[in-house]
């Protein structure tokens, strides 16, 4: 057949790129450096390393340093679509990704760039781990097995033919680990791409990076800090706050040797702290009605659909702060919207200070609970870091945007600002920081005036220990001062230093840890 | 340059193999927000043909051909229109026109023929306000002179039929034509659009 | 249902050609029976051949009510009157009543035909036999995949914009003013979210290797049967034997 023979020629030519290439570096980076604008300040700066194939090497460093922007770069993506600036040279098997053409970067090295929305462009699970074998001309039986695979990787199998606007974030996550891993690319590059996964589904991502190793292939895990997963590399590439490769090496040995350093960087946690001592205590003197209570309430998506939640409770008192954890999909964005009245809720199952939330509208809550949502740009209003700061305030206070505003205020913004690490951006549009920080912004945000209890969806999922210290001491700080803290997360570790009282969401049902 | 040679370059420019990955998800991006518009504006359209009629409904009509003038105005390249028109109709036939799927054929091919020539004239150089609206007006008569036939306002007497046809392109002009050109300055002013034809052409002029 | 005919089997490019026909017959008739006679025909396929339950045919029927009552009223009042005058005073013809419930009934007619179609046809398979069989550029083609599957993003986005708002604003609006504020900054930044999200999407498409060639392959496969051609070549018959007399 005709199809046959031409699928035929594309596989050997697919061959012979991988076979000429197992001899050289699989990349090699000399002096590379990126500016996002040619006046701005470069993001990275002369960075040199090269990677022999078969390696596998976690690229780290803090916040903002430049991490994403380099991973960008290895696929081409940058300087191409942002009109940027790079210098250096940059090898990829080979080729360089700036000028090659689209088959010959996709077919060598495949990113799962770091924001899952940004790159899911099909409707269906399925349609979209095809999209990329199907786009390199592979043979139909050739990509339904690729597929099967990278979906299976993925564990994805059952939610093949749903609608990716209906996963959760990990869900969302995952569908765009698979889509890239189904391309078989001999180098593979992660952009945090385990952050909004749960346990269960880090563990198996790193199995799976060790079945990658085995077979050979060149794997580069990019992260904000060095947990399990980023530590099964066996080669350490570590970058600075300016974009400066500082240390190159053996993982062993640096995690020997540079534990200071990789600590300062917030690459690895500090000390466990004691236990915070005052404030926060949860049974000081219980009020007549509780802050928030959940009685026995069941949710489902349409009618048809399966219940995502059924019968939870839950109390919640002032100045108390709540872990909610619980696997990919099991409902605890769910249950948060359901909290403010955010999906049709059913009434007579929650109540805020004694009153069913069914009844209140959405302003008159927003006064008391504030909200941060696990996709952070979607709750930016401002063009501008600062303003989104002072964004609250200046609506609480009933001030335009050209009114001044009272100095403490400001003050407090810029404390928040300094707290945060993010005093150099203050001028920055928010949608332009790295991914950390545009989290660590957002949820900042709704600290800025007095609620009474505050909703955050995994704020510190890709954030590094630095960043996730510093979220966690505006929340104790919070729950000091009397405000109720309920937050999703996947590493309720980082918060093992504080009172915390745990559930754990699991088949719909909460039950307390 | 002369004309033999802007005749060369222009044809050129047709392939349609030259359009960008950005460029055509640009077009899909405003097919489909074209889509939610028209869901939200439904009820708008239902009122209006309740309380006065087709006269009513006309004045909204530029409205959902904005989003091929605005992509048109974005790119600048010949075949914009076809492409995003025809996105555009596809979206609409799935989402589930009231008017069924062949007019939401017809009315996209009559917006692509009389869009393209327009541009064509001005040799995809001239995007000003004056060109924009003329663009937006002239985009209705053709579709409406179908439209006319097809659900049966051909008996209404002249006059009405006029009125309506006035009411049309006059919005048509505000909504299509200065409306696109007014969306699209103000996001080549907010600096979205670095690759877009529209921001580099400011950026030089 | 095994009457023989199931729609969803057929492929998009045979039933688009039915569709089609069926729009350009019911546009050229003009007079009540033809068009009863064809929205009873398409009535019978929406339930047997596409498997629409008889509830929820009422329900998109109910929906169109609402746009060919209106035009079936002004239809009747404004054409000219041939033939008796129904009510005395007001100048409603029988044949202006004729004409305009032909008129709604075409409008019937093209609806129900459009919603069996969408009823029974996945997009992404339009998509894909657009360019298999009828060549056209992939690329552009597959603008059409990504507008539907932007379409529930944005309409998602619109409202959780809508919420963050009225969220991070933490009061309730005072006057109409502010209310049509929140109102426009947020479908601003529903908006400007989509076209930012649009450089974004062409890098991650290119990183999989979108337009690395000419053409591409397709996982599901989507072929014109013998039964396709053969619905193509009769609706195009029937539809211009009916047009002929
Ligand atoms: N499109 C852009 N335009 C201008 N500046 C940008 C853009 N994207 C990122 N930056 C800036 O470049 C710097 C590096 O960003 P990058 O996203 O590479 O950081 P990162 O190391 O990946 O951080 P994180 O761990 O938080 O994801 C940041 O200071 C950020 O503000
Ligand atoms: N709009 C929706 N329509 C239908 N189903 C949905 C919708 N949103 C979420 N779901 C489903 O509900 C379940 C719970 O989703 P939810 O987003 O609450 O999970 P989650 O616990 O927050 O997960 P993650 O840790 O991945 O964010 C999932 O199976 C998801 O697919
Ligand atoms: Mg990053
Ligand atoms: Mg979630």
């Amino acid at each position: 057949m005709k199809i046959g023979a031409k699928d035929k020629l594309l596989q050997e030519e697919l061959n012979t790129v991988e076979s000429e290439s197992a001899a050289e570096e699989a990349l090699r980076l000399e002096r590379v450096g990126y500016r996002y604008k040619a006046d701005s300040k470069p993001v990275l700066d002369e960075i040199t390393f090269s990677l022999k194939p078969g390696e596998w090497v976690t690229i780290a460093g803090p916040s903002g340093c430049g991490k994403s922007t380099l991973a960008r770069i290895l696929v081409g993506d940058l300087p191409r679509a942002g009109g940027g600036l790079r210098t250096g040279e940059v090898m990829v098997n080979g080729i360089d990704p700036a000028d090659a053409k689209i088959a010959d970067t996709a077919r060598t090295i495949g990113l799962v760039f770091q924001d899952p929305d940004a790159q899911l462009v099909l409707g269906r699970v399925e349609d979209e781990v095809a999209f990329g074998p199907e786009n390199l001309c592979l043979p139909p039986e050739l990509i339904r097995r690729q597929v099967a695979a990278a979906l299976e990787a993925a564990g994805l199998e059952e939610r093949r033919r749903d609608s990716i606007a209906e996963l959760s974030g990990g869900g969302r996550q995952r569908t765009a680990i698979a889509s890239v891993l189904a391309l078989e690319t001999p180098i593979l590059v992660l952009d945090e791409a385990a952050s909004n996964l749960d346990a269960a589904g880090r563990k198996r991502l790193q199995e799976l990076l060790q079945r990658l190793h085995r077979q050979g292939r060149t794997l580069l895990v990019v992260t904000g800090r060095l947990d399990e997963l980023a530590l099964a590399a066996t080669r350490l590439i570590v970058l600075d706050e300016d974009g400066h490769l500082v240390q190159d090496g053996s993982s062993d040995a640096l995690l020997r040797e540079e534990r200071p350093l990789l600590r300062q960087l917030g690459l690895l946690p500090a000390e466990l702290r004691v236990r915070a001592t005052g404030g926060g205590s949860p049974n000081m003197e219980p009020p007549a009605a509780p802050l928030l209570e959940i009685s026995g309430l069941t949710f489902q998506y349409g009618r048809n659909a399966p219940a995502v939640l059924e019968d939870v409770s839950l109390k919640l008192q002032p100045g108390e702060w709540h872990l909610l954890t619980g696997d990919n999909g099991s409902g605890k964005t769910t249950l948060s919207r359901l909290l403010l009245g955010l999906l049709p809720l059913p009434p007579g199952s929650i109540f805020w200070q004694g009153h069913d939330i069914a009844g209140i509208s959405l302003y008159k809550l927003a006064e008391e609970i504030g909200y941060v949502f696990q996709q952070p740009e979607q709750q930016f209003v401002t063009a501008n870091v600062m303003e989104e700061l002072l964004y609250e305030p200046r609506c609480q206070l009933r001030l335009r945007a050209k009114d001044d505003l009272p100095k403490q205020v400001i003050q407090r913004a810029e404390e928040v600002l300094q707290l945060l690490g993010l005093s150099l951006e203050q001028d920055a549009s928010p949608y332009l920081l790295s991914g950390g920080k545009k989290r660590l912004l957002s949820a900042a945000s709704v600290f800025m005036t007095g609620k009474k209890l505050i909703i955050l969806d995994e704020p510190t999922a890709g954030a590094d220990y630095l960043g996730a210290g510093r979220l966690s001491a505006l929340c104790r700080k919070a729950v000091q001062e009397g405000t109720s803290i309920l937050m999703i997360t996947h590493e309720p570790e980082f918060f093992a230093g504080e009172y915390t009282i745990r559930w754990h969401l699991e088949n719909g049902r909460l039950n307390r840890t | 340059m002369s004309a033999e040679e802007t005749k060369k370059s222009i044809r050129d420019r047709i392939r349609f193999s030259a359009f960008t990955t950005a460029e055509i998800v640009m077009m899909a991006m405003l097919a489909a927000a074209n889509g939610v518009l028209t869901m939200y504006i439904s009820p708008v359209n239902q009122l209006l043909n309740g309380l006065g009629g087709p006269i009513a409904t006309s004045t909204i009509t530029g409205l959902y051909m904005l989003y091929g003038m605005l992509a048109c105005y974005l790119i600048r390249k010949p075949g914009t229109a076809v492409i995003t028109f025809g996105i555009g109709a596809v979206v609409q036939s799935f989402m589930g026109s009231a008017y069924g799927i062949p007019s939401a054929f017809a009315a996209a091919a009559c917006y692509m023929v009389v869009a393209e020539a327009v541009f064509a004239v001005f040799r995809y150089r001239k995007w000003g306000m004056a060109q924009m609206m003329l663009a937006g007006g002239a985009l209705v008569p053709i579709w409406f002179f179908f439209a006319v036939r097809m659900f049966g306002y051909v008996k209404w007497g002249g006059d009405i039929l006029a009125l309506a046809l006035v009411v049309r392109i006059v919005s048509g002009i505000v909504l299509s034509g200065i409306l696109s050109k007014l969306v699209g300055d103000a996001l080549v002013k907010s600096g979205l659009l670095r690759r877009f034809a529209a921001a580099k052409s400011t950026l030089e002029g | 249902m095994n009457t023989g005919l199931n729609l969803h089997k057929l492929d998009p490019l045979s039933k688009l050609v039915a569709l089609f026909s069926v729009a350009l017959l019911a546009m050229y008739w003009d007079t009540p029976a033809p068009l009863l006679l064809l929205l009873t025909l398409l009535l019978v396929l929406a339930r047997y051949g596409a498997g629409i339950g008889w509830l929820k045919l009422l329900g998109r029927m109910g929906y169109i009510i609402l746009f060919a009552l209106p035009l079936f009223v002004i239809t009747a009042i404004s054409v000219p009157g041939e033939g008796a005058q129904l009510f005395p005073g007001l100048s409603i013809s029988a044949g202006a009543v004729s004409y305009a419930a032909a008129i709604s009934l075409r409008m019937f007619c093209m609806f129900l035909s459009s919603v069996i179609y969408i009823w029974s046809t996945d997009p992404q398979d339009f998509v894909v036999i657009m360019a298999n069989r009828l060549k056209l550029p992939y690329r552009l083609v597959y603008g059409v995949s990504m507008a539907l599957a932007f379409l529930p993003l944005l309409e998602k986005e619109g409202r959780i914009q809508a919420q963050a708002r009225k969220l991070r604003f933490g009061r309730a609006p005072r006057g109409l003013r502010e209310r049509a504020m929140l109102r426009r900054e947020s479908l601003v930044a529903v908006f400007s979210g989509a076209i930012r999200r649009v450089e974004q999407t062409a890098g991650a498409m290119e990183a999989k290797g979108f337009g690395a060639y000419s053409s591409r392959t397709y996982l599901r496969e989507v072929r014109i049967e013998r039964s396709g051609y053969v619905i193509m070549l009769t609706s195009l018959i029937f539809a211009s034997v009916m047009m002929m007399f």
